[in-house]
């Protein structure tokens, strides 16, 4: 495998935004930098071996987009985590210049004007290997599939002819102005200009051909920016669509989900390698998510079984679960009920039927024996129970996996709550002790770590829910029951940090700092277990 | 212009008709330039050869750049894309509706998807 195939990128470039980059990004598009590569922040600096050949081994035929305008690092190596992928992020400037690069990298190859290169590496979703193909091996065919053509004569609003009659609106003659593509086909500039803004309300931009039925000619940005030269709203909105579509067009990109978030984040971790590698990226914004299925960061837990977890938790399965683990059904009625003291012998409220609980047979067939049932181990009441207690076991089963999960998001909400108080408490400890801003940053890093923490055991529970129950699972749990034990020791001595009798603050400061060392390490374990387990198909996962 | 452009495309489009009536499609007398009803007579040698429906064609006042809203009424012809509430599944109609078709077009249109039905059935559902 041959180092090109990943995307490295420049370290250097990754501390490359200055908090003047970042105003200037948020108020003008065009402001100078706009892209900036970037690791996800939240990840502890420590060094580490890493090899991209060994960890990660995707060998998928989606990698023809890298190249020039990357160069891959092998200085940033050494700084990845096995559970981290490289990612780019790009504001609205960054993807102009992107798309931009695209198009001047193909340019001298196709020699083809620009507008025509852009359309065609669009109509290909901006995959270069399948576009040159076509092109080397048919090449009018493949302009003529896309609906362009090899030079195509600058458009132009001209005035009509005594021939010249709009097929939409039925003007005619030489008072009236027109446009017609390289195609031939001649409308009215009112009613182009009108087919035009519909279709870009409807949110298409270069997808928008020649308004003659059947034809498949690309009416391109040119012709576009003549005809809508009077309506700057429409126009912009127009090239805002034609962004949009870069990203959404391309495998590799994804729009950060946050609401009102106007980067895009680049990412090479191909689909079929998400089910082993966990695509988790961070946009400009602070926003973490995952670059497979766009929702909020689940490392260490596959796209796969969260969305398979959160189905689960959706769904009313698990109602209908204690339902049938605790109730029975009226064998007349059909009524659902719950037996919730007395005797044996039942009378459904609905339908009046008397039935014996523990059998369910009807009531009439027990004589007088009261409050035993002799049928009891006949096969059809021993399956019933069989079936009853299973579906309970599941349930006790799911509710146990859950409870852990709900209660580390839970803990998590409270650890941003802890955050605020945290800071109280440093700035106490700042005036009490007469110490420095820097040196009560020890807190705020704690409780940083802590929240890590959390959401990583929170997922890790999806994952051991699972999980086939073997030896491997027994190693995943020591990890885990290590790094949930730390975390609750550390959340413990940070919620509670000084008292009169305590520790002095000195000797707090130390247990506080080792601890977070700790549980840090630990949470680096397990992760780079977990990942590499992935990876190495060492978990056995149930399937439904 | 809007209104102004519906009228004249649609006088014209009635004009034309009524100049070179086009076969097995006859347009009733109307009293509004809003809505139109067309008689279809089912060609000769297909399924619906001689069966007589209706369309009814509401014209929005964005019309031509928006798509008229066409529609079986009375007998609706039993085909796989046609709803028996007159419903037509005709992309032409909806997402593929382009500026340049015209009435005597989605006639002919909705009429060739009758012509090359093999079988009469109900539309799944």
């Amino acid at each position: 495998m041959s180092d090109d195939e990943f995307m490295l990128y420049d370290s250097d470039e990754a501390c490359g935004f200055s908090d003047d980059d970042e105003a200037a990004l948020a108020l003008e598009d065009d402001g100078g930098n706009s892209s900036g590569t970037a690791r996800r922040s939240q990840a502890p600096q420590t060094q580490g071996e890493y090899s991209a050949d060994v960890g990660l081994g995707y060998d998928d035929g989606d990698d023809y987009m890298d190249g020039g305008e990357f160069e891959p690092v092998l200085g940033a190596r050494g700084q990845r985590k096995p559970w981290e992928v490289d990612f780019k992020v790009y504001g609205p400037a960054g993807l102009s210049a992107k798309q931009r690069a695209m198009v001047e990298r193909l340019e001298p190859l196709l020699a083809l004007p620009q507008e025509t290169t852009t359309l065609l590496l669009r109509c290909y979703f901006w995959k270069e290997e399948p576009l040159l193909e076509g092109l080397l091996t048919d090449r009018e065919g493949t302009l003529a599939k896309a609906g362009l053509t090899e030079h195509p004569p600058a458009p132009r609003i001209e005035s009509g002819d005594d021939g010249f009659v709009c097929e939409i609106c039925y003007c005619d003659g030489p008072d009236e102005s027109f446009l017609a593509l390289w195609c031939g086909h001649r409308f009215c500039s009112d009613c182009y200009r009108t087919y035009l803004a519909g279709k870009v309300q409807e949110g298409e931009s270069w997808r928008i051909r020649c308004a003659a039925p059947k034809c498949r000619t690309l009416v391109g940005l040119e012709p576009a920016r003549l005809l809508l030269a009077d309506d700057a709203d429409m126009l912009a909105r127009y090239e805002e669509n034609l962004t949009r579509s870069f990203v959404n067009d391309l495998a590799t990109f994804a729009w950060c989900p946050a609401p009102n978030c106007e980067y895009a984040v680049e990412c090479q971790v191909p689909r079929s390698a998400w089910a082993t590698t966990i695509p988790t990226v961070q946009c400009q914004c602070g926003k973490a998510f995952c670059f497979g299925c766009k929702l909020d960061d689940h490392m260490p837990a596959p796209c796969s079984l969260v969305e398979r977890w959160m189905q689960k938790c959706r769904d009313d399965s698990e109602t209908s679960n204690w339902i049938k683990a605790n109730t029975k059904e009226c064998i007349k009625c059909k009524s659902t009920i719950e037996k919730n003291g007395g005797c044996n012998h039942m009378t459904c409220r609905e339908c009046r039927h008397e039935f014996c609980w523990v059998c369910m047979g009807p009531w009439s067939e027990h004589g007088q024996s009261f409050y035993s049932c002799n049928r009891f181990d006949e096969d059809s009441s021993k399956n019933a129970r069989d079936s009853v207690s299973k579906s309970r076991a599941m349930l006790e089963r799911y509710l146990h996996y859950f409870t852990r999960y709900n209660n580390h998001e839970q803990s998590a909400r409270l650890a941003r709550k802890l955050l605020t108080a945290t800071e109280k408490n440093m700035e106490q400890i700042q005036r009490e002790h007469t110490l420095s801003w820097i040196e009560v940053q020890f807190l705020s890093g704690a409780v940083d770590v802590l929240s890590m923490c959390r959401a990583t055991l929170k997922w890790s529970y999806v994952l051991g829910y699972y999980m086939v129950s073997d030896n491997q699972k027994i190693i995943f749990e020591n990890n885990q029951s290590d790094l949930e034990m730390a975390t609750e020791q550390l959340n413990e001595l940070v919620e509670n940090p000084i008292s009169e009798d305590g520790p002095s603050i000195e000797e707090f400061k130390r247990i506080v700092i080792d601890k977070t060392t700790y549980v840090k390490t630990r949470w680096e374990t397990i992760l780079a277990d977990i990942v590499a387990g992935l990876q190495e198909n060492r978990w056995q996962f149930e399937t439904e | 212009m809007a209104a102004a452009l519906r009228t004249k495309r649609l006088l014209r489009e009635l004009r034309q008709l009524k100049k070179t009536p086009s076969a097995h499609i006859a347009l009733d007398a109307t009293d509004s330039i809003d809505r139109w009803t067309v008689r279809l007579r089912g060609v000769k040698g297909t399924l619906y050869a001689d069966e007589e429906f209706t369309l009814a064609f509401d014209f929005p006042a964005t019309y031509p750049h928006e798509a008229p809203t066409v529609v079986f009424v009375g007998a609706v012809p039993v085909h796989p894309h046609i709803y028996s509430n007159g419903h037509i599944c005709l992309s032409i109609l909806y997402k593929y509706w382009c500026p340049v078709l015209t009435v005597d077009a989605i006639c002919q249109s909705v009429l060739s998807m009758l012509s090359s039905c093999e079988k009469k059935s109900e539309p799944h559902h």
